[in-house]
């Protein structure tokens, strides 16, 4: 049995070794924020937050949670932190097609974490790994500002 | 359902890997687990039928960082290493880094998976070459600091030697004058053009002090003897030196060991490209 904290309840799960995160997601927990793209890391539909860094879930063995807290975007939504994020996001009219939600969500929030005045070539950089088609970089660049902006102004308010 | 056919032990410590690979023949090491499924797009991944986790063990995952040298963890992810900042990290490994995949890859890859992978050597394989990086390896019943030149050699492993994995990675932090990073291949991926070519350079008034080229790919070299025979050279040179080196280069690789091939042209463009930045 693996143990592993899923969106803050600890969980066990019996498995092959070898099955992707991303289908015990959706298979076992019903979480279907997690989609299913390349398969191999590079389109970002999948992404999860493990232990605070964004990741995507269909290239982690499950053996490899292991004591690991996962994240997914329904309980993000639920978060303070993500207030700022879909604040920004509809202020700059970005797109949310619903397939690359996940990653777009949780990158810009692991980019906020490390700073609050993130530069366009950070975006576009925390971005590289998110194959979006519905929004273009320069949307995401102005929402991920507005987003620092709320941020910013919610932790001076704190 | 549990898999039978794969059996996974988790690693608490360093004593713990060493007992397990003296105890248990051709069992895998595992740690950020990337090189694993990149090489795999079916509905689950294939695992060896015994795999030993690393994730879990503080002394690899730790950073450390003296005056002369920063020193990794092999455990340590590509994401930790670049969150040091330009500052801590030689600009040569940090673009080489900077370069590999995206950063949801890059926070589960690890440095020591990065240069231990197997067949195409991978992105920072080049620049620890020519940083002369060194490697703790240890063996069931010890544990040395070896360069990396050394443990590693482009004719595979051999057979006869005892399991060993390594622990650490020590890096020089020592200043370059010119540091050069070069990827071959599709960016982001990896595939059977991927290379990478490393140039480093430091001058001394008007003298050529130190220089250090490396290239790896589905084979990796770094000559020191060619390396010498530029060092101490007046700068600037002329085009017509770097034409000359460039020859002395292409005899000095002798042809059997580098067969004339894309990657045998590119190492001389890039040695021409870098030399060109010393005129």
């Amino acid at each position: 049995m693996i143990p592993f904290e899923l969106d803050g309840d600890l969980m066990f799960i019996d498995s092959n070794p070898g099955e992707r995160l991303l289908h015990i997601l959706r298979n076992r927990y019903s979480k279907f924020s997690a989609k299913e793209g390349c398969l191999s890391g590079r389109c970002g539909s999948c992404t999860v937050l493990m232990n605070g860094s964004p990741v995507p879930s269909c290239m982690i063995p499950v053996f490899q949670i292991r004591g690991a807290s996962i994240i997914t975007l329904e309980y993000f939504k639920t978060m303070v932190d993500y207030r700022d994020i879909e604040e920004g996001f509809a202020s700059a009219k970005v797109e949310m097609c619903g397939y690359c939600d996940a990653g777009k969500i949780l990158h810009a929030h692991a980019l906020l974490e490390k700073t609050l005045r993130p530069t366009s070539e950070e975006i576009r950089e925390c971005f590289a790994g998110n194959a979006c088609r519905c929004t273009s970089i320069e949307d995401l660049i102005a929402g991920v500002k507005t987003a620092a902006v709320l941020r910013r102004k919610r932790k001076n308010a704190q | 359902m549990l898999n039978k056919l794969t059996e996974v032990t988790y690693a608490q410590s360093i004593a713990e890997v060493q007992t397990t690979l003296k105890n248990v023949t051709g069992i895998t090491l595992a740690a950020g687990c990337t090189e694993i499924a990149r090489r795999q797009t079916g509905r689950n991944l294939h695992l060896p039928s015994e795999v030993l986790a690393l994730g879990r063990i503080p002394e690899l995952c730790s950073i450390s960082k003296t005056e002369r040298y920063v020193e990794f963890g092999a455990a340590v992810t590509l994401d930790a290493i670049l969150q040091l900042g330009r500052k801590n990290v030689p600009d040569v490994l940090y673009d080489a880094i900077k370069g590999i995949a995206n950063p949801g890859i890059r926070a589960l890859a690890t440095i020591g998976g990065n240069i231990s992978a197997k067949g195409q050597r991978l992105s920072a394989f080049a620049p620890l070459l020519a940083l002369d990086a060194r490697l703790e390896i240890r063996t069931p019943g010890e544990a040395s600091w070896i360069p990396m030149s050394r443990y590693f050699s482009n004719e595979g492993r051999e057979a006869s030697r005892e399991p060993d994995f390594i622990s650490k990675i020590r890096i020089p932090t020592e200043l370059w004058d010119v540091s050069i990073y070069q990827r071959l291949g599709a960016e982001g991926i990896v595939t059977t053009g991927t290379a990478s070519f490393a140039f480093l350079a430091k001058f001394q008034k008007n003298i050529l002090a130190d220089l250090r080229i490396a290239f790896a790919g589905k084979f990796f070299f770094r000559k020191k003897e060619f390396e010498n025979l530029l060092i101490g050279r007046s700068l600037p040179l002329s085009m017509r030196d770097i034409m000359i080196i460039k020859e002395k280069a292409e005899l000095f690789f002798e042809e059997s060991y580098f067969p004339p091939s894309l990657e045998r042209s590119c190492i001389f463009n890039l040695l021409e490209e870098g030399l060109k930045t010393l005129t």
